[in-house]
């Protein structure tokens, strides 16, 4: 058993518990010390034989009256306490399931709702194009613009000098 | 604190070697559940223990059957709250040993008396001093119950936490790892205690030693 500090050493030094590999340097401390390590440990090793030998408790008198008055005042004092809630983050297991399937419940309607579908570029082979189209000039801009009630989409194109023939809608 | 006069005689069945009993996992779930014979039961297997441990720290009987009363009835109260990571011992151990530990606090307070806490390892008087002198004549050897006396006062010098872990080493014979886990302290703590305790007893009792 190692122990960095002189209580601890000496106490294990005392109760045969340092390292034999300790014992001798240890001792040497002591001396050091001005303690003498012979008499340090006789002196041990009689206090605790004075101890024990004088440390005998008289046994529990009335030791069943002890049990009828316990009882007695544990009727006066009514049942044992319920047990404290055990103190655990909100973040339980079932709790963060719960909220998991609650968010993807939400993403779920906000998509279902928010975002359009049957798009114009499920009608129009050019709806991709356009908006693919990568211009060459910073002059040039497409924006596209739907209308749901009428379900069309007009592709507003800007800054060309004139639309390809190719492009031209049918 | 109990001050009912007890039971003038001693002659209720003493206690048990009642045969098989129930285990005690079984006893603490149904204590647990409110059933007060169920506790009545562990109290049985344990006031013994529990009041010679209580005694040894306050080193009188009638203040120790208090004492003990007001542990089990304690644990008692809380006893819900106790979920098995230790023995039941040992948790019935923190109890009484706290409700000891308060109430030599109080009766310090009330007394306005201070454990010696200022004895450390200079204060020790060189060794020769505290070698027994086996070859004194009897007639100088103190009475056993003026030794007892003497060791009692010194004992109640201590403070609450030198005289648990001297009481569990020098007289319950633990060892370190067994007080660090019944005291809930680390295995250095006790090692620091034990050598104050020690010491400051040995000072105090310096002179029990040369005349036995």
């Amino acid at each position: 058993m190692k122990h960095s500090d002189f209580e601890g050493r000496f106490t294990a030094w005392i109760d045969g518990q340092l390292e034999a590999s300790d014992v001798t340097s240890f001792e040497q401390e002591l001396l050091e010390r001005g303690l003498d390590p012979a008499v340090e440990r006789a002196s041990a090793r009689h206090l605790g034989t004075l101890l024990r030998d004088h440390a005998s408790s008289p046994p529990m008198s009335n030791a069943d009256f002890f049990n009828h008055q316990l009882r007695h005042r544990i009727a006066q004092e009514g049942p044992s306490a319920p047990a404290p809630l055990e103190r655990r983050g909100w973040w339980s297991l079932p709790r963060l399931a719960f909220s998991g399937a609650f968010c993807l419940l939400v993403a779920g309607a906000l998509f279902q709702t928010l975002i359009p579908r049957g798009t114009a570029a499920d009608h129009s082979p050019y709806f991709a194009e356009v908006i693919d189209a990568r211009p060459l000039s910073d002059g040039i801009s497409a924006n596209t613009i739907y209308t749901a009630r009428d379900n069309v989409t007009v592709v507003w194109i800007d800054g060309l000098d004139y639309l390809p023939a190719t492009y031209q809608l049918q | 604190m109990n001050t009912e006069t007890r039971s003038p005689s001693n002659s209720a069945p003493s206690d048990p070697e009642r045969g098989p009993q129930p285990d005690e996992p079984d006893l603490i779930v149904r204590s647990q559940q409110g059933e007060t014979a169920a506790f009545n039961e562990l109290v049985t297997r344990y006031r013994h223990r529990a009041f010679s441990m209580i005694y040894q720290m306050v080193r009188r009987e009638d203040d120790a059957w208090d004492l003990t009363q007001d542990g089990f009835l304690k644990a008692w109260k809380s006893i819900r709250n106790f979920r098995g990571q230790a023995q039941f011992y040992t948790w019935l151990y923190r109890i009484l040993m706290n409700v000891t530990i308060d109430w030599l606090r109080k009766k310090q307070v009330q007394s306005g008396t201070e454990f010696d806490d200022a004895i450390g390892l200079n204060n020790i008087e060189p060794a020769s001093v505290t070698t027994p002198r086996s070859e004194l004549a009897p007639a100088v050897r103190l009475a056993d119950k003026e030794i007892r006396s003497r060791i009692d006062a010194a004992v109640q010098r201590l403070t609450p936490e030198h005289r648990e872990v001297i009481v569990l080493r020098e007289i319950e014979g633990l060892d370190y790892q067994e007080i660090a886990d019944q005291v809930g302290i680390s295995i250095g703590t006790v090692m620091s205690r034990l050598f104050y305790a020690r010491r400051k007893l040995q000072t105090m009792l310096r002179d029990v030693y040369e005349t036995l």
